[in-house]
């Protein structure tokens, strides 16, 4: 059992949330609220971040404006640029880094928040560290949920395109909680968190349905891990479709 | 509630003009699908950007005739053009964008200007027309360096300073388009679209009635037979509750269209609700609500006013039509839900009136009163 958990774990990890990158809410919901550029160079150096052709040079894009502009209005949303430049380096310890000054900025940020819940149980390792990261990324849930809930549209976004964005936030949400119960040991609210997860995506994803099966195998339940990974086979992407792949091979095709 | 509600509702109809996106004509929606389309290409490719969403949310209606008090910048025909003179002075093969560009055919001068650029990267000149363009179609961020790099390179365009602030703009950039309007009014001070911009801005984004009036005036005394300029003009007025000055400029605002035939719904639109609301004559304000409606039935505001006008004459059924017709256009509008409800209460239908009312409370709760 503790050999299946740590596999299950590492399964788990292996890759972040697909979904997890969304249209960046908070102040500049509000176009008159938008934070200022100062100065023409400002925003050159600050466009020069959102045109920035890798991860690598999104992180050393941010770097130097913040060294340039400390004081600009403009830093909360660079460091979420540059919290996301380091989740797809898959540098865990810095994309936290980064996304905490990002929240210092701007604390409603939904984007910011449901990244770093996404990250944080990643991250974990020793029994206290790992408590208190798994709290912090259940924290870091609620406020989300809260967020969404007290969210005031501008006209621009329709009810139906909110309610598609909405229900793609709340599966993310979802999905952190299902891997900081995996990493708690707790299958069963695993298996709950997934599923809603996949119920609320509005569009399917491989990702989410690889770790709904993984946890119903996590939970003995491999009749039901086989049909949600041979799902998340169907859909991939690539990445996902080989791990899917290789667990259905590991654990067997055939249904009990 | 009826008196929150009415407090709210006097409030809406005071933000009236200030949406941008409520055109809804099929250009702007035209343009808006375009930005819907990148926004979502945008969150599957992990690249969603502060400033991607801000585009969604902004839209700036391209050739748009509609914005109540909004802006859309780019709208007023003539303010920025590609005149022969600039585009023939550097290189000829520049004339070739002009037809493109008045054609609107914005695919075709993007590739144009692209190709010059590279034939001639110290060329200002293919820069900044690739930076307009782009602008056109709705690509702040891209335009921005481009027109800065044009402008490194020693642009000398009389337009610059307008279509560079328009840009900055997009991005909900507005220290730094008031910047450059103000360059823009420096470099030529017979230029009446540095003020008109200036105006809308301060009328939306601030909600500065009197400012936005100052503005205003400046680009009628430089363009007094704009009857765009005169209408926002008479808007501010009503912001500020002085309906018999805003009645007066919705009054030269429609004489100034007959005389251009310009299309132009809003002056009829704001002339029937104050008619309405003075308790003027009943039939000129009816002409005035549907004269607006044909003109551009497209814009939810204008079924409202016509819906209002048939409810006060007893039409329930035109009523019920209009708000439904409004509420079709503009989905996020929780004002013709109420007034479904409180009229499909009085005709005894409570279900139907209970689906409006939740309807309203819903897109309430989303998008505030």
């Amino acid at each position: 059992m503790v050999r299946n958990y740590f596999f299950i774990m590492v399964l788990l990890s292996f890759f972040g949330h697909e979904g997890s990158v969304y249209a960046q809410f908070g102040p500049i919901m509000s176009p008159n609220l938008a934070p200022q550029a100062r100065s023409e160079q400002e925003l050159d150096t600050y466009i020069g971040i959102i045109q920035a052709s890798s991860p690598q040079e999104t992180v050393h894009q941010v770097e130097a404006f913040e060294h340039a502009y400390p004081q600009s209005a403009l830093l909360g949303i660079a460091y979420q640029y540059q919290m996301l430049a380091y989740r797809d380096l898959n540098d865990f310890g810095q994309t936290i880094r980064s996304g905490e000054k990002a929240l210092k900025l701007n604390p409603d940020n939904l984007n910011t928040l449901l990244t770093l819940a996404a990250v944080l149980p990643n991250s974990v390792s020793g029994d206290q560290a790992e408590k208190s990261r798994l709290a912090q990324a259940e924290n870091y849930v609620q406020l989300a949920f809260q967020g969404m809930e007290k969210i005031k549209l501008p006209r621009t976004v329709s009810p139906d395109h909110w309610e598609l964005l909405r229900r793609q936030l709340q599966a993310s949400a979802h999905e952190s909680l299902g891997f900081v119960a995996i990493k708690r040991g707790d299958s069963s609210k695993a298996v709950t968190e997934f599923e809603k997860a996949v119920k609320l995506n509005p569009t399917p994803q491989g990702s989410q349905y690889y770790r709904l099966g993984a946890a119903y195998l996590f939970a003995n339940k491999k009749d039901a891990a086989i049909d949600f990974l041979q799902r998340a086979t169907e859909l991939g992407p690539k990445k996902v479709q080989i791990m899917a792949q290789e667990l259905l091979r590991k654990i067997g095709k055939k249904k009990k | 509630m009826v008196s929150w509600f009415r407090t709210a509702t006097k409030r809406r109809c005071a933000r009236l003009g200030m949406l941008a996106w409520r055109s809804k004509n099929p250009r702007i929606c035209q343009g808006t699908l375009s930005v819907i389309i990148k926004l979502t290409l945008d969150l599957y490719c992990k690249k969603i950007s502060f400033f991607g969403f801000v585009i969604f949310l902004i839209t700036i209606p391209l050739n748009g005739q509609e914005t109540p008090g909004g802006i859309s910048l780019l709208e007023v025909p003539g303010s920025i053009q590609a005149d022969e003179g600039s585009l023939s002075l550097v290189d000829p093969a520049l004339k070739g964008l002009k037809e493109f560009i008045q054609a609107g055919d914005w695919e075709k001068a993007r590739s144009v200007a692209q190709r010059l650029m590279v034939r001639n990267p110290q060329d200002p000149n293919p820069h900044y027309w690739l930076g307009y363009v782009l602008l056109r179609q709705h690509q702040g961020i891209a335009a921005i360096p481009l027109l800065r790099k044009a402008e490194r390179l020693g642009l000398e365009q009389p337009d610059f300073p307008k279509v560079l602030g328009l840009a900055y703009y997009t991005l909900n950039q507005f220290v730094l388009f008031s910047r450059q309007m103000r360059k823009a009014i420096e470099a030529d001070p017979q230029d009446p679209w540095p003020h008109f911009y200036l105006g809308l801005y301060e009328l939306q984004m601030r909600e500065n009635y009197k400012k936005a009036q100052v503005n205003f005036n400046q680009s009628l005394k430089l363009q007094p037979n704009n009857a765009r300029a005169r209408y926002y003009h008479g808007y501010c007025h009503e912001m500020l509750g002085e309906y018999d000055r805003a009645q007066n400029d919705y009054e030269n605002a429609l004489e100034l269209l007959k005389l251009t035939q310009a299309s132009f719904s809003l002056p009829y639109q704001r002339m029937a609700k104050l008619s309405a609301g003075m308790n003027l004559d009943k039939t000129l304000s009816y002409k005035y609500a549907l004269r607006a409606v044909e003109i551009n039935p497209n814009l939810a505001e204008n079924h409202l006013i016509l819906a209002k006008i048939h409810e006060s004459q007893g039409k329930l059924t035109a009523t019920v039509q209009e708000l439904r017709e409004a509420a079709r256009i503009d989905p996020t509008l929780a004002l013709p839900h109420y007034r479904l409800f409180r009229i499909l209460l009085k005709q005894g239908e409570k279900n139907a009136a209970d689906t409006e009312l939740a309807e309203f409370q819903r897109l309430t709760k989303l998008y505030g009163p």
